[in-house]
């Protein structure tokens, strides 16, 4: 189990990283939104502290991160399934559970990297965070990632068609991205948009990276998003894995 | 017996109603043998394969592999079948041999096992410097070439091949033919699907024919061929003295061999025990009775004449479902066909 899990994980890794569009989109991408709005935000924010500004903007960048980089492993996913790929791992006698993993796992990796990658950049700008709130972050982050990326592959396997994924996804982001209060916080929004976001997993992953990224390790912020998170973790995996299991005896 | 199916049955939901995709199906398919599964587009074929392969299950029926349970023991018959899907089921985002690895070592090979083998499968497929290439850039019989030797690679005692060719220019196609043959001299049970009559008739020991999820004939193709009876056909379309042709019709039924004599528009059909043999006579005949021939066509029985008497529909790869008559358009599916001009 173990070996084959990492035989599959290793195999999708050389995958990620022979692919020029992630590397490009997945890793340039963020450091961008970096370098482009953090000049802005100071433009508009003035008289507040600099790395007050990436304590908003960073924790922002990462959730959109998390999303984005986990968000389309579906459509990768149908892409295989539509070479018979998928149909062809299933055929060997390697275990069902290893198929899966291996394959989730990278895509956590490598979100990970991105992650390290943002806060790295963001260190440069001049972000301090103590070392460890940075892997409370990232463990927040892996969190997000397995939701996502689960709900991605769940969406995929009932879905079987690239079009009507992506329509729903399309559907589904923005306003899921509005109403987490990833770029504009919600506290500047009115009272029913502020409830909408209570009702928002994304929106707790948000204020509890915001806490984190201060140092406030004991805030209320940060129990509740790691809660919700590791329920909607629980949830979209579970769904994901019934799913596949029915997609591949 | 390498493979034994039994009453296998499976009704598919779809919104527009359930499809009976198989409708209780028996094999039995020796060890050894290149064995056929012919049938048109929609017969069922594929739905079976993924069965026969583990990855769907029946909704009634058993089917064993090399004695194993496909239902209940999986796990056995996973590690004795190689399996290339329709698809061909190469990972299009890696190289060939990151592909060719991936599968040996999910086998259960070691790392150096791994490479020794992969070296012998590029040698045996000529893949050589194309395992490095982008699988993108494979043209199709390079691909399923790959595709072959990925299924190979932990020496399956049976192989599974939906479709092995299709879409594959004439030329390729005889190239994997060659491969497919070479698995059998090798000793390896080989399970294809096809909806091409030739590739049936060339490369297969043993063929079952599905129609709409049933299996309407079964036997090698010559005994298949000789069941519906040993008559070609000589279809003659004519020109000028249509009206008159029916003056030489007593003469051409006298032909020795000849058992019956039609027309179809202005395509005049002969079925007769030796056409090769009656053809210069009847072109003598006609020409006396002053019928301008236009064009001749000779067909030895095929696979189709088989198909039509079973089923009543001809062959089609549009799913056989329009009632065609025997015409010289199907002339090149025919294992001995000849055409003449004028006479
Ligand atoms: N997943 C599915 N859902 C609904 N109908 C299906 C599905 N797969 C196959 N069918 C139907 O089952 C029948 C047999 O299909 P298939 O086995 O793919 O045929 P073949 O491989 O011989 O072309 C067809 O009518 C097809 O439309
Ligand atoms: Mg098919």
């Amino acid at each position: 189990m173990m070996r084959e899990t990492s035989i599959i994980f290793g195999y999708e890794l050389k995958r990620m990283v022979r692919n020029p569009v992630w590397v490009i989109i997945g890793l340039l991408q963020p450091v961008l939104w970096l370098l482009l709005f953090v000049p802005l935000l100071e433009e508009l924010n003035t008289g507040a502290p600099k790395s007050a500004d990436l304590k908003t903007f960073v924790p922002g960048v990462l959730t959109m991160l998390a999303i984005m980089s986990t968000l389309l492993v579906g459509y990768v996913f149908l892409g295989s399934m539509r070479d018979g790929v998928v149909e062809r791992l299933a055929v060997t006698p390697v275990s069902r559970l290893a198929l899966a993993l291996g394959r989730i796992l990278a895509d956590v990796a490598g979100l990970v990297a991105q992650s390290l990658l943002v806060v790295s950049v963001a260190y440069l700008m001049g972000f301090r965070t103590d070392p460890s709130s940075v892997l409370l972050i990232l463990a927040l982050m892996v969190l997000l990632g397995l939701s996502v990326a689960s709900l991605s592959y769940a969406l995929a396997l009932n879905l079987r068609e690239e079009a009507s994924f992506s329509s729903i996804i399309n559907f589904l982001t923005l306003p899921l991205l509005l109403l987490s209060g990833m770029l504009v916080p919600l506290s500047f929004a009115p009272g029913w948009m502020q409830a909408a976001g209570n009702a928002n997993p994304l929106h707790h992953a948000v204020e509890a990276v915001r806490a984190l990224a201060v140092d406030d390790r004991g805030a209320t912020d940060v129990v509740t998003g790691f809660l919700v998170l590791a329920g909607l973790t629980a949830l979209t995996l579970t769904w994901a894995a019934r799913s596949y299991r029915r997609a591949v005896p | 017996m390498e493979i034994e199916a039994e009453g296998i049955r499976k009704t598919y939901l779809s919104k527009a109603g359930p499809v009976e995709a198989l409708a209780g199906v028996d094999l039995v398919v020796p060890s050894g043998k290149i064995f056929g599964f012919l049938g048109p587009n929609g017969a069922g074929k594929t739905t079976l394969t993924r069965i026969l392969t583990t990855l769907s299950r029946p909704d009634a029926g058993r089917a064993r592999i090399a004695g194993f349970d496909v239902a209940t023991q999986a796990q056995e018959v996973r590690r004795r079948i190689g399996y290339v899907s329709q698809a061909g089921g190469v990972d299009s985002g890696m190289s060939g041999r990151a592909n060719l690895v991936l599968q040996a070592r999910l086998q259960g090979m070691s790392k150096s096992d791994t490479v020794a083998r992969v070296g012998e499968l590029s040698d045996r497929f000529g893949l050589g410097e194309l395992l490095d290439r982008a699988v993108k850039t494979l043209s199709g019989g390079q691909n399923r070439r790959l595709a072959l030797a990925m299924g190979l690679v932990h020496r399956p005692s049976v192989m599974f091949l939906d479709e092995p060719t299709l879409g594959l220019d004439p030329r390729a196609r005889v190239d994997l033919w060659q491969e497919i043959s070479a698995l059998r001299a090798d000793g390896s049970t080989v399970f294809l699907t096809t909806h091409y009559l030739e590739e049936a008739d060339a490369l297969c020991d043993e063929l079952a024919i599905i129609d709409n999820g049933t299996i309407v004939s079964q036997g090698s193709p010559a005994a298949l061929k000789r069941e519906v009876g040993s008559d070609d056909v000589i279809s003659v379309t004519v020109g000028a003295g249509h009206a008159r042709a029916d003056g030489a019709r007593t003469e051409i039924e006298a032909l020795a061999g000849a058992n019956r004599v039609w027309w179809e528009g202005d395509v005049l059909r002969v079925s007769i025990a030796d056409g090769g043999e009656a053809l210069p006579h009847l072109l003598r005949l006609l020409d006396a009775a002053g019928i301008e021939v236009r064009s001749v066509t000779l067909s030895a029985p095929g696979l189709d004449d088989v198909f039509l008497q079973k089923t009543g529909r001809s062959f089609s790869a549009e799913g056989a479902s329009e009632q065609k008559p025997k015409g010289p358009d199907k002339a090149d599916e025919k294992t001995d066909a000849g055409q003449l001009q004028g006479a």
